[in-house]
């Protein structure tokens, strides 16, 4: 049994009249410890898979099996128990607090679980030992990205989920942030899940899942995923 | 350009934000409703009195004087400069019959002060009478009313007729309350109604009332200065005017007293007078018939005694005579009788001397015999004597021998029985035994010795016996014999001598007899011939005597008739005299009985009259003596007795008033900083909008025009909402709370056009002009700057910060709730001024609704512990004490003290109105505190009474600013000016008062110390009982006047209850902004910060976290606003404190706990519903959707 399992899940928006098909019979597997990269063009349905195994949104029919637990029949507050225990996010716009500094972001979410890493620690491990009391103002895109990391993984996380990590970034920045990601799933054990529509960076993954118009186009197993070091776009 | 797609836009944008909308919606409708409608609802009362004033005609000026107003006054009043019109009224408090219902009874004015007929009719005729129409349902037209009227202290009745026929129900223009109609001295003390009446019905020399109306305030607003300022003119003019009537009046009135006293007097000493004369007239009268009486009687009996003793004088007269007569008779036949006697004594005694001269001669023959005898008897006695001798001498010597013969034979006998003796011895000695036998011998040799003397003896002794004894005596007795014979012989001889001598002495006696008898009869001899010469002339003498008496006894005789005829006419002319005095004395005596009858009659009637007319003439006197000099008053609508209402009226608008005053502009400031930043929000977060416009190529005025049409419309709206409640809804609401205590109509609700302008002009201000602003700053970026997300605040380290151990120790959240709440400083502040000010806004309210709620029970429950003044009239007559003293010492009454009243008054306030003061002088400061406590507010420390200084009221130092040690001047019941020192302030919330001891007061007003009233503490202090009492009170002629509690409670009612409405709707309107202002200002935050609470919430904070998250903030600076607001609270307090209360009342400044808990309690409320409507709000907020995009 798979670390994550996703069977026959649906996601549908009513539109007035129309139902939209964000995810439909999506099912996949991840592997824990694997970095998993979600793959589809924008508008497939990726963040609405991620949202889902976020526990940030519920899916419309199907299960959602996470170390065994299937999160699609929790509450809210059960979801945000999971969310607060097992998740760590990264958004593509960082969402970062501006009034707060980045040690203070970090500590945002390290605050409200046991067990967190030193806040101080989690910057230093993304490069920003230097940048601790800075505000995200003052802050450089991808220096933005790697407090978001540093505040997702702070708290260890189970399961570090990334929406388009390096959308906003650019490719040396973004390259950065990937390869942090990477250090955090190699280094520290944890599953990493990242969805892109930028399929160079495909290739950096254990596993790839491609998304087409809400549905699994095809699961890739990569044996030897690529260096960061050597994926270009 | 077709403007369609921007009027599509601002509608969208407004139907999108209902919420932002209907904030500024609300907060403008309620910043001009507390606004306008405190601002319309003072001027709405008083434009409603002043034209119920203005139909009714009140009189600006009412001219009042104690002793009525008489021609020189009226002549001056209509010489005052600027009047108008004056009229001159009647009216006189009476009670309804067998009640205390007191009533005023007015005369009908023509023009000034008329009234509002509210059913019926005004009077027309003598007996008929309208009621005040408080009375319309207790009576019905047609209905009879009976009053029964006290007379005066003179003892006048002003009243032609007590009873009346109702023909109608009235309103007075100048009695607004009919709850505090002012005092009375009838029924309780306390007004209780009035009526109309035809001024006939009133009999008075002078007038009671002038009521004056004055061309230059005929068109003025009477509750303006300007008003104010003109009456205070005309007042002090008229004031200049009178000046010199009281003094005038007093002489005049003094005078005609005078005359009228004087002129009674000398009738009543005229009555007295006749009175005293026919009463002496009688008296003399009585006195004479008596005397003439008694001289009649004195003469009767003069004439009794005289011919009484006449009569006896007679009667002895004609006695004498018959004595005389019959001792003539004696002395005739003593007479005759004497002369025989005489002849008889004449022969005896010639007889007599016959016999004497024969036994002078017997007599001498007896001598000479006499004579031999005494011879022969002296020879017979010598020889007697004689042969006398001889036979003794013989008689001795045979005594002598017989002596010798019987001693010698004596001596013989004697030797004899000795020797016998001795042999007996010797017999009986040789008889015993054993004798020796010499001695035997012896012994008989003796016996025979003695036996032969004893023979020897014996014959000797017959020898002698035979010899010489016997023979002599034989001798003797021989001798003896003869001698007896011769004593014999010589013993006769003596017998015979002795009666030879008697017969001697019996011849002897004899003689001597006969001489004695011849020598008597010689003596009676001469005796008797004296006697006989002395009885002749006795009887010579007698006859003479006879004779006389003889002649004499004829005279009288004749006298004696005489007299008896004399008396009998002098009887019988004194009969005659007095028989005739007698009928002259009955027929006086009559006449006499007659004039007593009448006077009888006729004298206790007159002596009743004079006495009453003196009664009368005293007191009347007395009066006289007691009157001072008139006070006039003049009086404004509002001090005018009976005004009290108009007062209170007065006051309620201002106090709305003073309240318009500051509380819109709190309301404003704070809703205008609630809509700016509102504003500015709105114009952030259309800021892509706006910028799609531009670049759809809509010029920027466009876009202003939106944002500025968005706020005009929510403003306007608000605001003209707010206006129209505030001209309705606030005035109605004042109205309600203070109508059911006036009798003026229902409140006119105006249009202020002013304040409606103001309204609007701040909503544009404080809603439209920030929109714009906020828009135009906003717009100078282009177009396509502001199609760009507006970068977020950037986050910078706060002072806080800096403070390292403070900040290290403050928890993660905390930190970050400190630094939220610098980031946004103008919600920051808009929140605590918006909090503050509503917390400051419901603290107030309850402040003062609590300061005023307790009054009631503070005044009388702790300070004020008597039940009612009861002030003695000056001057009581011993009745009238008593009866006052009866009820004072009744079973009614708990407790009382003796105290000096006194009503002071002190020009003082705002409006420079008389302020009553109670002056109360306890006769001892012992148990003062059991009446009123005299005690400092703050720490309840008893005052103590001072010598030379006095307690007043604290609003009464409030109200003339002074404290403890200052001096000042205040003026005394004759409006006489008094200098006073404070030496302490009492705590008190209703009317003022100065307390003093006895030396302060002498000390104060230089009169001499003297109680005129008490104290009272009834044992059941019911509202009811003590309106019996103070009826029982006011019904005593003692009794000046009773002031009771209830009627400051009654003004204060009506006030604290106008005031605990307004209060309570302008809590009820601080509390819904506090509503809007929370909601709005949560609101702003939440839209302001959804993109983070969206991540905090990702990041898997729970929904009470996330809540708290942003809700921390509010909660901090909502605390901070509370206490900010209690800050402002006091202060805006205070204020009120200051300006709202009326002259004579003080709210209690103490601060209640509640004050403080209450709004916390709302404010707290309201944060946590609202924060309950953000948890929800929160909770349904999709995280997704602010976090996909960048906007
Ligand atoms: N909240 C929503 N309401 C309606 N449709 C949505 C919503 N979220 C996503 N979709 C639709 O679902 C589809 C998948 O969206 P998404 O998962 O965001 O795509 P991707 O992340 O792969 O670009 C899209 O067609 C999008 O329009
Ligand atoms: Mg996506």
């Amino acid at each position: 049994m798979s670390y994550i399992e996703v069977k026959h899940n649906y996601k549908r928006y009513q539109m007035g009249e129309t139902e939209i098909l964000a995810n439909n019979d999506v099912s996949f597997e991840i592997e824990k410890g694997e970095l998993a990269v979600i793959l589809g063009a924008s508008g497939a349905g990726k963040s609405t898979v991620l949202n889902i195994l976020g526990g940030m949104d519920t899916n419309s029919e199907g299960d959602v099996i996470i170390d065994g637990q299937n999160i699609a029949n929790y509450n809210a507050k059960q979801l945000t128990e999971y969310r607060r225990k097992d998740i760590g996010f990264v958004f593509q716009f960082y969402n970062l607090v501006p009034n707060l500094t980045a040690k203070e972001n970090v500590e945002l979410a390290s605050e409200i679980v046991e067990g967190a890493q030193d806040s101080a620690q989690a910057l230093k491990d993304v490069g920003l030992a230097n940048r601790i009391d800075n505000f995200p103002a003052q802050l450089s895109g991808g220096e933005q990205q790697r407090v978001a990391i540093a505040r997702a993984v702070a708290k260890n996380p189970k399961i570090l989920l990334c929406d388009e990590p390096t959308g906003a970034l650019d490719y040396e920045t973004g390259k950065q942030v990937l390869q942090i990601v990477q250090d955090m799933c190699r280094k520290k054990g944890a599953t990493v899940i990242i969805v892109t529509h930028n399929a160079a960076i495909a290739p950096i993954g254990n596993r790839v899942i491609h998304l087409r118009d809400a549905r699994i186009q095809r699961v890739e197993i990569n044996a030897h995923p690529e260096e960061i070091a050597n994926i270009e776009w | 350009m077709s403007k369609k797609i921007l009027w599509r836009d601002i509608l969208q944008s407004i139907r999108k934000s209902k919420g932002r909308f209907l904030s500024i919606f609300g907060l403008m409708l309620l910043g001009s409703f507390a606004l306008v409608g405190l601002k319309v609802a003072g001027p709405d009362m008083q434009i409603t009195e002043a034209n119920y004033a203005k139909r009714l005609n009140a009189a600006d000026l009412t001219v009042v004087s104690n002793y009525g107003l008489d021609k020189s006054d009226r002549e001056i009043l209509n010489d005052t400069k600027g009047l108008k019109k004056v009229e001159y009224g009647y009216l006189k408090d009476v009670v309804v019959k067998n009640t205390k219902t007191s009533f005023r009874l007015f005369s009908a004015p023509k023009s000034i002060s008329t009234y509002e007929v509210k059913k019926g009719r005004l009077p027309q005729h003598n007996d008929e009478i309208a009621l005040d129409y408080q009375y319309a349902s207790d009576y019905k037209v047609g209905q009879t009313i009976r009053f029964s009227e006290k007379a005066d202290a003179t003892g006048n009745k002003v009243l032609r007729r007590t009873n009346f026929k109702i023909v109608g129900f009235v309103y007075s223009g100048e009695i607004l309350s009919d709850v505090n109609l002012g005092q009375t001295t009838a029924g309780t003390g306390e007004l209780k109604g009035y009526a109309v009446v035809l001024p006939a019905v009133f009999d008075s020399d002078v007038y009671m009332t002038a009521r004056m109306t004055f061309t230059n305030l005929a068109n003025v607003n009477p509750y303006t200065d300007t008003y104010q300022d003109r009456l205070q003119a005309h007042k002090d003019k008229l004031n200049q005017e009178l000046k010199s009537q009281p003094t005038q009046r007093l002489a005049a009135i003094k005078a005609t007293a005078q005359k009228l006293v004087t002129k009674n007097q000398r009738k009543l000493d005229d009555a007295q007078q006749k009175l005293d004369d026919a009463k002496t007239k009688l008296s003399a009268a009585r006195k004479q018939l008596d005397a003439g009486a008694a001289e009649i009687k004195t003469k009767q009996q003069e004439l009794d005694t005289k011919v009484a003793a006449a009569n006896k004088k007679l009667a002895d007269g004609a006695a004498q005579l018959k004595q005389a007569q019959s001792q003539l008779t004696t002395a005739q036949q003593q007479l005759t009788q004497a002369k025989v006697q005489l002849d008889a004594g004449q022969k005896t005694l010639t007889s007599k001397q016959q016999e004497l001269a024969a036994a002078k001669q017997k007599l001498q023959t007896a001598k000479t015999q006499l004579d031999q005898a005494q011879q022969q008897l002296t020879s017979a006695k010598q020889q007697i004597a004689t042969g006398q001798a001889t036979l003794t001498s013989k008689q001795r010597e045979l005594n002598q021998s017989k002596q010798q013969l019987i001693a010698a034979n004596q001596q013989y006998t004697a030797g004899i029985a000795q020797l016998q003796q001795g042999l007996a011895a010797i017999t009986q000695q040789l008889q015993t035994p054993n004798l020796p036998e010499a001695q035997q011998a012896a012994l008989k040799q003796k016996q025979a010795e003695l036996q032969a003397q004893l023979q020897q003896t014996q014959v000797k002794y017959a020898d002698f016996k035979n010899t010489t004894y016997n023979p002599g005596l034989q001798k003797i007795a021989a001798g003896q014999k003869e001698l007896t014979a011769n004593q014999q012989t010589l013993q006769q001889k003596q017998h015979e001598l002795q009666q030879g001598q008697a017969t001697y002495n019996t011849k002897l006696a004899t003689y001597q007899q006969g001489q004695q008898q011849y020598q008597k009869g010689a003596t009676e001899l001469a005796q008797g011939e004296q006697t006989l010469a002395q009885k002749t002339q006795l009887y010579q003498e007698n006859l003479a005597k006879y004779q006389a008496g003889q002649k004499s006894f004829q005279q009288k005789q004749a006298e004696l008739a005489q007299g008896k005829a004399e008396l009998a006419t002098q009887k019988a002319n004194g009969e005659q005299q007095l028989a005739t005095a007698r009928t002259t004395l009955a027929q006086k005596e009559s006449e006499y009985q007659q004039q007593e009858q009448k006077y009888q009659d006729q004298a206790p009637t007159a002596r009743r009259e004079i006495a009453a007319g003196q009664a009368t003439l005293t007191n009347a006197k007395r009066k006289i003596k007691q009157l001072t000099a008139p006070v006039y008053s003049l009086n404004s609508r509002r001090e005018m007795p009976g005004g009290e209402g108009y007062k209170i009226y007065t006051t309620v608008s201002e106090i709305v008033a003073a309240l318009a005053n500051v509380f819109p502009i709190f309301f404003y400031f704070v809703a205008a900083l609630v809509t700016f930043t509102t504003m500015g929000r709105f114009v952030d977060e259309e800021r892509i909008n706006s910028g799609t416009l531009r670049a759809l190529g809509y010029d920027n005025r466009d876009v202003i025009r939106k944002f500025t049409f968005y706020s005009f419309m929510s403003s306007m709206l608000g605001t003209l909402a707010g206006v129209i409640l505030g001209h309705t809804l606030l005035p109605l609401i004042i109205h309600n709370a203070y109508h059911s205590g006036f009798t003026i109509p229902e409140i006119e609700l105006h249009f202020h056009l002013g304040i409606t302008l103001v309204a609007f002009a701040l909503a544009l201000l404080s809603a439209v002009l920030p929109a714009y602003i906020a828009a135009k700053s906003e717009l100078n970026a282009s177009a396509a700057e502001l199609l760009l997300p507006k970068p977020p605040a950037a986050g910078s380290k706060i002072l806080l910060e800096r403070i390292t151990p403070i900040w290290r120790r403050m928890s993660f959240t905390h930190k970050v709730t400190a630094r939220n709440i610098f980031r946004y400083k103008k919600r920051m502040l808009m929140t605590i001024f918006g909090v503050a000010g509503a917390v400051a806004l419901l603290f107030t309210g309850y402040s003062v609704r609590n300061s005023v709620a307790g009054m009631s029970e503070t005044q009388f429950g702790d300070i004020i512990h008597y039940n009612m003044i009861v002030a003695q009239n000056d001057h009581l007559t011993a009745d009238q004490k008593t009866d006052y003293q009866n009820l004072l010492h009744g079973q009614a009454i708990a407790q009382q003290a003796p105290v000096h009243y006194e009503e002071l008054t002190k020009v003082a306030g705002a409006n420079h109105d008389n302020q009553e003061i109670k002056l109360i002088v306890p006769q001892t400061t012992k148990h003062f505190n059991d009446y009123i406590d005299v005690r400092a507010r703050k720490s309840h420390d008893k005052i103590t009474f001072s010598n030379d200084g006095v307690i007043i009221s604290e609003r009464l130092s409030t109200l003339l600013n002074v404290k403890v040690g200052d001096t000042i001047t205040i003026k005394d019941a004759d409006n006489q000016s008094r200098k006073i020192k404070i030496s302490g302030i009492t705590e008190m919330y209703m009317g003022h008062f100065i307390l003093m001891n006895q030396s302060a007061y002498q000390k104060f007003f230089s009169t001499k110390y003297q109680t005129n009233g008490n104290l009272i503490i009834l044992k059941n202090g019911s509202r009811n009982n003590t309106e019996t009492q103070a009826a029982k009170f006011m019904k005593l002629s003692a009794t000046a006047g009773v002031v009771q509690n209830t009627t400051l409670t009654n003004q204060i009612a009506t006030i604290v209850k106008s005031l605990s409405k307004i209060m309570m709707v302008l809590i009820i309107v601080a509390a819904l902004l506090a509503i809007v202002i929370l909601y709005n200002l949560t609101n702003i935050n939440v839209s302001e910060r959804i993109r983070e609470l969206s991540t905090v919430k990702v990041l898997g904070f729970f929904d009470n976290e996330v809540t708290m998250y942003i809700y921390r903030e509010t909660i901090l600076l909502t605390l901070i606003g509370i206490l900010a607001g209690f800050g402002i609270g006091d202060v805006l307090y205070r204020y009120i404190l200051a300006v709202v209360p009326p002259d004579d009342v003080m709210f209690n400044p103490a601060l209640a706990g509640l004050s403080f808990l209450r709004p916390v309690v709302m404010i707290g409320l309201i944060t946590a519903i609202l924060g309950l409507v953000v948890n929800r709000k929160l909770r349904n907020i999709d995280m997704l959707e602010a976090l996909k995009s960048v906007d």
